[in-house]
C-alpha cells in the first residue's frame, strides 16, 4: 500500500471501530474498503486539485493585478491530458469494481444454502433443515453462506452492511448473493429498498457463530421437518404424484433427478432446470412444458405460497434414487451443502 | 448580451447607450397580455415565478423531512406520512423545478437573443408547454391536498401499483402531463437552433449556453415519452390491472425498473447540462477570456447526451441483472464520467490569465465546480460494480445525488438568474446582500 505497516493497523483499527464506517465481518469486507479507501483517495486529490486551480489562478489573475485578460483559445495537450487521465483512473476504478463485483454476485459451489423471503415488512429465512426464523438469521463462521432471495410481495432490499453484501428482493424471481462470516456477532440486517409504511421497522439481526455453537442451534431449533420433507408432504397434498408419479408410463415426467438437468421443451428451447425454472414450471406449466408432454397440468398459481414453493423447490432439488437414505441422515442438521447446478451462477 | 460569441465585443460608451423605450414588460399591459403571449421572454418570466413558486413547496418538504429526522421516533408525523413527504418533496424537485429550471427560464428567454432570432420557432407550442407546466402543477397540488402520494419519487412497482391506496394515477398523470411540457421545450429548442440561427452564427460560434441547451433538448425529447409509457403501464396497471409489471400475471417487475431509469438516468442530464450552459457563460464572463477549449466543452456536452442514454442499468446492479450486461453499463457509466472532468477542467484553465472579478454569479459558479466535483467523483463510487452494492441504496447515494442537483444545477440556476437578472428585468440585484448567499449555501450543501 506504500504507507507504513504501523500506520496501516491503526487505520484499519481506527476504521473496524468507528461508528461511520461498519465493521469488517465477512471475508468480502477489506476487499470492499480498499476500493472504497482507493476511491475516497481520488476524491480528495480530484477535488483539491479542482480547487488549487480556481483559488489559485483567482488569486494570481484578479482583477487588481491583472487588469488585462490574455485570449487563449485551448491546448490540444491540456485537452489530451485531462481526457486521458481521468479515463485511466475512472478505468482502473472500473476493473477494480468489475471483479469485486463478481466474486460477491458469484456463490462458490460448496456454499450452504438459506432461503429468504421478504415480505411486508419482515424478513423469512428458511434453513434446509426445516429451521425457520424472523427478522434473524443463524449463521456459521467460516463457512460460505448462499441466500437464495425472493419476495412475496413488493421489493425489498437484504442489506448486511458489516458483510458489505446486499442483494434486491424481488417478487416472482429468485436472486441469490453470498458470504462468509469471520467473527462470531451480531449484526445489522436492513431492508433498504423502500417498500411501504413500516418500511424502516423492517430490520433484523444476523447472528454469526462459531461452527460447534451453530450446530447445537440447529438442533435446537429444528421444527422436526426438513423442506425437502415439507415439500414431499406439498407434493402429496397437491396431488402432484398423481402424474409425476416415476411410472415410465405417467402423465407427466419422471422429477426425480431433474433438477440441474437441461431440459428439452416443446417450443423447440433447451432449458437448464434450476430453481427459478422449477418454480415458474409449478407456477406457468404451460410456458416450460416438456417435449413429449401433453399440455394438461394445471397452473398453481395463488395455491402455494412462497415459502410452499421453495420447499417443493427443495423436494425436487433432492428428489434422486438415494432421497430416503439422505433425509434421515440429515432432518436435524441444515448444513449440507446446496447440491450444485452447473451454471447456477446467478444470470 | 453575454460576452462569449468568438468575437469579444465592445460595449457601447455609457454615455451613448439607450434604453430603449418600450421592453418586453412595457409592450402590453394587463393580465391577459401575459397569459396569452408568444413572447419568449414573457413566457420565460411566467416560468420563472411558478418554477420559483414550487421550488419553495418542495423546499417546505424537505424542511419537513428533515425536522421529523431530528429524532428517530415519530414525533412530528407517522410513517406514512413521513414517505408522503419525501415522495412529495422528489416529486415536486424533480419534474416541477430542477427538469425546467434553467431551460424554461434562462433558455427560453437567451436562446433567440443568443442565436439572433425573433422568438422561439413555434411560439404558441411555447406557451403551450407553460400551461402544460401548470396544469402539471395543478394535478401534483391536487394530489398534495386530496391526502399526498408515498410512492417514492420512483413509482417502483408493484408497491406503486398494487400496495398503496393513496393518489398514484393523480400524481403519474401530473408528471405524465408535465412531461409534454419538456418535451415541447426541446422540440423548440431544437428547431430553433437548427433553422433560425441569424447569419453568420455557425454551429461552432454558438454560445456554449446554447450548445448545452441542444445536448438537453435531445434527451428531453428522446427520453421524456419513455417515461410518459412507463407511467401510463402503471395507471393501466392500477386501474385496469393488465399485469403488464405482476408478477402474479406473468408480467415483470424489473421491466418498470428499465423503463423507468431509460428516462431518469437522461433527465439528469437533462436537469445538468443546461446548468453547466450557464456556468460555462458566467465564468467566462467574469474572467473577461473565452472559454477555455470551446470545442472539446461542446463536444462534451453532446458527449453526455449521447452517453447518457447508455447508463440507465448503474440503477439496477443489485436487482439480479446479468452479471454480463452490469459491466457493459459500469463500463459506460465510467465513460459519461470523462466529458464532465472535461468541463471541469476546461472551465477551471478559462480563469487562467483572466482578469477576474468576484460578483455574485462568479461566486455561485466556483461554489458549482466544487460541489459538482465531489458530486461527480461520489458518482464514480457508485457506478464501479463492486463498490456500488455496499453504497446504492443508502445515503450515499442520497448525498451523490443532492451534490449534483443542490450543489450542481441550483448554484447554476441561482448564478444564471443572478447574472442575467439585469438584463431579463432592467434592474441590478442588490449585490452586497447577494454576495453572502453563495458562501452560506456551499456550506450548507457540503
Amino acid at each position: 500500500m506504500g504507507i507504513s505497516e504501523v500506520l496501516w493497523q491503526y487505520l484499519v483499527k481506527w476504521l473496524t471501530n468507528s461508528a461511520i464506517f461498519p465493521r469488517e465481518a465477512s471475508t468480502v469486507a477489506p476487499y470492499m474498503d480498499q476500493l472504497y479507501l482507493f476511491l475516497i483517495g481520488i476524491t480528495i486529490v480530484g477535488l483539491a486539485l479542482v480547487m488549487a486551480l480556481i483559488f489559485g489562478f483567482s488569486y494570481r489573475y484578479r482583477k487588481q493585478v491583472h487588469p488585462v485578460a490574455e485570449q487563449i483559445e485551448g491546448s490540444t495537450l491540456l485537452e489530451a491530458t485531462w481526457t486521458i487521465i481521468p479515463l485511466g483512473i475512472f478505468l482502473v476504478t472500473f476493473v477494480w469494481g468489475a471483479f469485486l463485483y463478481f466474486r460477491i454476485y458469484t456463490p462458490p459451489t460448496n456454499s450452504m444454502n438459506i432461503y429468504i423471503v421478504g415480505k411486508q415488512w419482515m424478513w423469512k429465512a428458511e434453513h434446509p433443515g426445516g429451521q425457520h426464523e424472523i427478522n434473524e438469521l443463524h449463521v456459521p463462521v467460516g463457512r460460505p453462506i448462499q441466500l437464495t432471495l425472493i419476495s412475496q410481495d413488493v421489493f425489498h432490499s437484504y442489506s448486511l452492511p458489516e458483510f458489505r453484501v446486499k442483494r434486491e428482493v424481488i417478487p416472482g424471481r429468485y436472486t441469490t448473493v453470498w458470504f462468509e462470516a469471520t467473527n462470531p456477532g451480531t449484526y445489522h440486517l436492513f431492508c433498504t429498498q423502500y417498500c411501504g409504511t413500516d418500511h424502516s421497522r423492517m430490520i433484523g439481526e444476523v447472528t454469526a457463530m462459531l461452527p460447534e455453537e451453530y450446530k447445537k442451534w440447529t438442533e435446537q431449533s429444528t421444527s422436526g421437518m426438513s423442506l425437502a420433507q415439507n415439500g414431499e408432504r406439498i407434493f402429496a397434498s397437491m396431488g402432484c404424484n398423481a402424474c409425476h408419479s416415476g411410472n415410465p408410463a405417467a402423465r407427466g415426467p419422471n422429477l426425480a433427478g431433474v433438477y440441474g438437468s437441461k431440459i428439452q421443451l416443446a417450443n423447440g428451447s433447451v432449458q437448464l432446470a434450476d430453481e427459478a425454472f422449477i418454480r415458474d414450471t409449478i407456477l406457468n406449466p404451460s410456458q416450460h412444458l416438456p417435449a413429449g408432454y401433453a399440455p394438461i397440468m394445471p397452473t398453481y398459481k395463488g395455491q402455494i405460497s412462497e415459502d410452499g414453493l421453495i420447499d417443493l423447490v427443495e423436494y425436487l432439488k433432492q428428489l434422486n434414487t438415494n432421497y430416503r437414505v439422505q433425509q434421515t441422515q440429515t432432518t436435524s442438521a441444515s448444513d449440507q451443502a446446496a447440491p450444485s447446478t452447473p451454471g447456477m451462477v446467478k444470470p | 448580451m453575454s460576452a462569449t460569441s468568438t468575437t469579444i465585443v465592445t460595449l457601447p460608451d455609457q454615455a451613448t447607450a439607450t434604453i430603449p423605450k418600450t421592453n418586453y414588460i412595457s409592450a402590453e399591459h394587463g393580465l391577459l397580455s401575459w397569459l396569452l403571449t408568444g413572447d419568449h421572454k414573457r413566457i420565460a418570466m411566467l416560468y420563472l415565478i411558478s418554477i420559483t413558486f414550487f421550488f419553495f413547496i418542495g423546499g417546505a418538504f424537505a424542511g419537513l423531512i428533515r425536522l421529523e429526522l431530528l429524532t428517530p421516533q415519530p414525533d412530528l408525523v407517522a410513517s406514512d406520512t413521513y414517505n408522503k413527504f419525501f415522495t412529495m418533496h422528489g416529486v415536486i424537485m424533480v419534474f416541477l423545478f430542477l427538469v425546467p429550471s434553467v431551460p424554461a427560464t434562462l433558455g427560453n428567454f437567451l436562446i433567440p437573443i443568443m442565436l439572433g432570432a425573433r422568438d422561439l420557432a413555434f411560439p404558441k407550442i411555447n406557451l403551450l408547454s407553460w400551461y402544460l407546466y401548470l396544469a402539471g402543477g395543478t394535478l401534483t397540488l391536487a394530489a398534495l391536498v386530496l391526502g399526498g402520494v408515498d410512492t417514492g419519487w420512483t413509482f417502483t412497482t408493484p408497491l406503486s401499483t398494487h400496495y398503496l391506496n393513496t393518489h398514484v394515477v393523480t400524481t403519474a398523470s401530473a408528471i405524465f402531463v408535465a412531461g409534454f411540457s419538456s418535451i415541447f421545450t426541446g422540440l423548440n429548442f431544437i428547431v430553433t437552433i437548427h433553422r433560425m440561427r441569424c447569419p453568420g452564427m455557425t454551429w461552432f460560434r454558438m454560445p456554449l449556453f446554447v450548445w448545452s441547451h441542444y445536448a438537453a433538448s435531445i434527451l428531453m425529447v428522446l427520453g421524456t415519452p419513455v417515461l410518459a409509457i412507463a407511467l401510463t403501464l402503471v395507471g393501466l396497471e392500477r386501474i385496469a390491472g393488465i399485469g403488464v409489471f405482476d408478477p402474479t400475471k406473468g408480467g415483470d417487475p424489473l421491466l418498470f425498473q428499465h423503463l423507468f431509469w431509460f428516462y431518469s438516468h437522461p433527465a439528469v442530464y437533462i436537469m445538468i447540462l443546461p446548468g453547466m450552459g450557464v456556468i460555462s457563460e458566467v465564468i467566462s464572463t467574469f474572467s473577461r477570456k473565452r472559454v477555455f477549449g470551446y470545442t472539446a466543452v461542446a463536444f462534451s456536452s453532446v458527449a453526455i447526451a449521447l452517453f447518457g442514454f447508455f447508463v440507465w442499468e448503474h440503477h439496477m446492479f443489485i436487482m439480479g441483472v446479468s452479471n454480463y450486461s452490469a459491466l457493459v453499463f459500469s463500463l459506460l457509466t465510467m465513460l459519461v464520467a470523462v466529458p464532465s472532468a472535461i468541463k471541469i477542467f476546461n472551465w477551471a484553465f478559462t480563469l487562467q490569465k483572466g482578469s477576474i472579478t468576484f460578483e455574485t454569479p462568479m461566486l455561485y459558479a466556483f461554489g458549482f465546480m466544487g460541489l459538482f466535483t465531489i458530486g461527480g467523483l461520489t458518482g464514480v463510487f457508485l457506478g464501479a460494480l463492486g463498490m456500488d452494492i455496499q453504497l446504492t441504496e443508502t445515503y450515499f447515494i442520497v448525498a451523490h445525488f443532492h451534490f449534483v442537483m443542490v450543489g450542481g444545477m441550483l448554484m447554476a440556476f441561482l448564478s444564471g438568474v443572478h447574472f442575467w437578472w439585469p438584463k431579463m428585468t432592467g434592474r441590478m440585484y442588490r449585490s452586497r446582500s447577494r454576495s453572502w448567499l453563495p458562501w452560506s449555501r456551499s456550506s450548507a450543501s457540503t
